[in-house]
């Protein structure tokens, strides 16, 4: 018994970052045809990100900076990968421990890290600008992200992200978001930043800053760059169906929940303009936070 | 006022100035080019505002450059054509930019592609031509399409 | 369509790649660049050929040189193309880039862009249609599989040719910075 559910378990650790990697291809090309649709017009294939990813991977020059920069990009997709394994994803839940919440906030940090790094070591001023500017905007959704966060850790007396999933079990009406409206409302509001889409996309913007950080970025370090950028959508969207869409009996569930919060950024980013850096951190730290701030409140004031 | 008046008090109030009405609404103005940018203070005093564009002719056969003012008055709805001449060898006359400080960038062209020098103007720098080695390129004795078959190889052969 | 034919990609991924996925580098050469934003928007929708206008030469591999070529422009679009990582394709559009087109006799313009990079296809007319860009990308395509588009091999082959003819044009690039001076030039 115990020799398979360790089976299982180190399978489900090798599915994952598959599954989230197709998964995230496929966002990325959804993305790119729901975004045509809405300008009317056709727009690629579904599978275009797999021919970029392909003519990346199979470019014959692959100009690279130093070592700093070739392990900033690893640093990044591994980042990605390893925060992707402890998130659990409709049946698969692979290392769920206690505290792993924790340790999911903080491992989402570590992929933008990495690409800030490969960005300094390429010795591009706009890549510097580009850097200064994400960590700028993860500053601003970290403070009502952190809050909401800690709101539902309150709620739900748990630190582990399949508690928080089991504790919405039941009915529609547990789900996270009719429990904690305000947490997930100002979630909800921060989720185009913490995606890094329109009107928060002022960190990669290739109209003013040629690309930011990605601007000395090509070929298969390209291709690691959009690889991480695929798995840190897929994170960032398993993390909120997770805390406040109840997670998924099984993983079609899972990724139809996934579907449907893609569906609604990508028409916003459709759409909308884009933030200038100081506009999009006083919308951060305007009504998300203070939602954030007053749901932690009576959730902790519903304690006592 | 109308173009006879103003010609006549151009002909009394400007050394050495010769106006010819052109036809309704334009004026052509000949002074020598000790006179010109006192001619364009005075000028300045009526009523023309704007300098529309500062442009050079070269006179090859005469051995002289024609700079011509283009003045336009808002009030009288007059375009005055201010003319000076300068001989083609060592061309050289005052700034007209502590007038009209906009002159400074007409100048500046004028001197890349006439070679005319302005005294005062601060920025005779390259303006359009990068690292040009060669001599004023809108001067008429310069063979265009012999340069052109030097440097950058073969012209397609047109039927003239 | 054509790119739906799975025996030639599983044959070769790489040109599967590369001919489908043409990131053109956003660089405004001259007056034609006016014919690529209704190309790259939703009337003449290019996206769906693969063809993403890129803002950085690294993550571009096709080069669109719109237009004249004056000097000045000349010196920026070698240090450009320079950037980009192989395999990469130039292609020129429009009259001038062929033979000087309406600017065949000024000081300022290169005549022959084929002296100074190596071109793998042109476009005549002055402006192009957005068709014809179309109808030159489908051709790129053709050339790709048939692996005659090989404009930047033959630049690394002949590069004391191209080298010789962008010295003659523009001694003062910083890529001739330190080599001995070109015959002709004032030390």
């Amino acid at each position: 018994m115990m020799a398979a559910s360790t089976v299982t378990r180190i399978v489900s650790i090798a599915a994952l970052p598959v599954v989230g990697f197709l998964v995230g291809v496929l966002f990325l090309g959804l993305s790119r045809k729901i975004t045509a649709r809405i300008h009317r017009r056709y727009g690629p294939p579904l599978y275009q990100p797999i021919i970029d990813v392909v003519k990346l991977l199979t470019q014959k020059e692959n100009i690279s900076h130093g070592i700093l920069f070739d392990l900033g990009i690893l640093l990044g997709l591994a980042g990605a990968l390893i925060t992707m394994v402890f998130i659990p994803a409709g049946g698969l839940r692979p290392l769920s421990a206690s505290g792993d919440f924790l340790v999911v906030l903080y491992l989402m940090l570590l992929s933008p890290l990495g690409v800030a790094l490969a960005a300094g070591a390429s010795e591009n001023p706009n890549a510097s600008i580009g850097v200064s500017r994400k960590f700028i905007l993860a500053l601003g959704y970290e403070v009502p992200f952190l809050m909401a966060a800690l709101a539902v850790m309150t709620r739900f007396q748990t630190t582990s992200l399949l508690e928080v999933v089991s504790c919405q079990e039941g009915s529609v009406l547990d789900w996270g978001v009719f429990v904690l409206p305000l947490p997930a409302v100002a979630t909800f509001l921060i989720l185009p930043a913490m995606l890094g889409i329109r009107p928060f996309d002022f960190a990669g913007a290739p109209q003013e800053i040629a690309s930011g950080p990605m601007v000395e970025l090509g070929g298969k370090y390209l291709a690691f760059a959009a690889i991480q950028g695929a798995l840190h959508t897929y994170v960032v969207l398993a993390l909120f169906v997770d805390l406040f869409l109840g997670g998924g009996a099984s993983m079609l569930t899972f990724l139809a929940k996934m579907l449907a919060v893609f569906f609604v950024g990508v028409c916003i980013n459709a759409v909308l303009p884009r933030f200038r850096v100081e506009q999009g951190l006083r919308y951060l730290w305007k009504w998300p936070t203070i939602l954030a701030f007053f749901g932690l409140l009576i959730v902790a004031l519903r304690l006592e | 006022m109308s173009e006879d008046d103003l010609k006549k008090a151009i002909e009394r109030g400007v050394e050495a100035a010769a106006a010819t009405v052109q036809k309704k609404g334009r004026l052509v103005v000949t002074v020598p080019k000790t006179a010109a940018v006192s001619a364009l203070i005075a000028l300045r005093a009526r009523g023309f505002e704007h300098l529309s564009a500062i442009s050079c002719t070269d006179w090859l056969e005469e051995g002289q450059f024609e700079l011509v003012y283009h003045l336009w008055s808002y009030s009288d709805k007059i375009h005055v054509m201010l003319k000076t001449r300068l001989p083609r060898e060592n061309p050289q006359i005052v700034t007209a930019s502590p007038v009209f400080p906009h002159a400074q960038t007409y100048e500046r062209e004028i001197h890349e592609m006439y070679g005319v020098r302005f005294e005062g103007n601060p920025r005779l720098t390259p303006l359009l031509l990068d690292h040009w080695q060669g001599p004023p390129p809108m001067r008429r004795d310069f063979d265009t399409r012999q340069y052109v078959q030097d440097t950058f190889g073969s012209t397609p052969p047109v039927g003239e | 369509m054509d790119r739906a034919e799975i025996l030639k990609t599983l044959k070769s991924p790489a040109k599967w790649g590369q001919k489908y996925s043409l990131w053109a580098v956003y660089f405004c050469t001259g007056c034609g660049v006016v014919e690529i934003p209704p190309v790259i928007t939703s009337r003449w929708d290019a996206e769906r050929f693969g063809v993403l206008p890129m803002a950085t030469p690294r993550q571009a591999n096709l080069f669109l040189i719109t237009g004249y070529v004056s000097v000045k422009t000349l010196g920026a679009i070698i240090r450009t193309y320079d950037q980009m990582p192989n395999p990469k394709y130039v292609v020129g559009f429009g009259s001038c880039p062929v033979n000087g087109g309406m600017y065949w006799d000024s000081y300022n313009t290169i005549k022959h862009l084929d002296k100074y990079l190596p071109v793998d296809g042109w476009i005549a007319g002055c402006m192009p249609r957005p068709e014809a860009i179309f109808v030159a990308v489908v051709h790129l395509w053709q050339m790709i599989d048939k692996g005659i588009a090989t404009g930047y091999e033959r630049y690394k082959d002949n590069y004391e040719y191209y080298q010789t003819n962008q010295r003659a044009i523009l001694p003062h690039l910083a890529k001739f910075a330190g080599a001995e001076a070109a015959p002709g030039r004032n030390s």
